[in-house]
């Protein structure tokens, strides 16, 4: 499945809704949903609030694929070059004061939710890749 | 996200439910902050209905935790499932606040 959505933190509204639709019809289980919700939310409010350098529309492509006991979510920007796990890295042991005054705190959620991350630059767009060994109807409790 | 308030003797406390993420921030921060500006300083958040938290919702914690700090107050959590837990792990609220399985508990000592 692809979701597109323009640089607004409101569509992420969209997103959460498709999304949720798709990881049930999937059978994840609630815990797995609610890392997914989790990530997503980091990942594009992330590239909405701070990729962009001028004041226009953008848009920005997020594909799901889900096997059997994987799903991976794809994010794809035309945003500034800007590699989320080597960010990770180099804030690897700050506190959560000192991650909410330099930024980071979605990143490191991000990096310890999802089994992997991936980088890549192409062209003049990003590639985050994130990947989640999901439980079928695991349940939250 | 419902922002619910109750008052029991000099505390406040706050049930949260549903997403607390990057849209629904903003609201439950205002309102927040709002209830700590008028004098509230010893606020229990119940996290028993609340989905899930994201950076967003947790950087509201940190600003409101900022304020009591000064007013000499405190924010506590209780009843936290799995997910909220484990991302309170995961950013090191744990080192910050104090998590209590339920209200009573977390209302015991606090007056």
């Amino acid at each position: 499945m692809t979701i597109e959505i323009t640089n607004q933190i409101k569509e992420i509204n969209r997103v959460h809704r498709s999304l949720d639709r798709y990881l049930r019809e999937k059978s994840l289980g609630e815990y797995d949903r609610k890392k997914v919700s989790i990530a997503v939310d980091e990942i594009l409010s992330n590239i909405i609030s701070y990729a962009y350098q001028d004041q226009g529309r953008h848009l920005i492509r997020i594909n799901l694929e889900c096997t059997e006991d994987k799903l991976i979510l794809e994010f794809l920007d035309d945003g500034k070059p800007f590699d989320p796990i080597e960010f990770i890295r180099n804030t690897e042991g700050r506190s959560a004061e000192d991650l909410d005054r330099i930024g980071g705190l979605g990143l490191k959620l991000v990096g310890r939710l999802m089994d992997r991350l991936d980088y890549l630059r192409q062209g003049n767009q990003n590639k985050l890749t994130l990947e989640l060994n999901y439980s079928k109807n695991y349940i939250d409790s | 996200m419902e922002f619910e308030i109750q008052n029991l003797d000099h505390v406040k406390i706050i049930s949260l439910s549903g997403d607390l993420n990057a849209n629904t921030a903003g609201e439950a921060e205002t309102k927040l902050i709002q209830l700590i500006m008028g004098g509230n300083r010893k606020l229990i958040v119940d996290l028993e209905q609340l989905n899930y938290i994201s950076s967003a919702g947790l950087r509201i914690f940190l600003a409101a935790n900022k304020l009591v700090k000064k007013m000499d107050g405190e924010i506590r959590f209780c009843s936290l499932n799995r997910t909220v837990l484990e991302v309170f792990d995961i950013s090191g609220f744990n080192m910050i606040f104090k998590f209590y399985p339920d209200q009573a508990s977390a209302i015991q000592g606090f007056h």
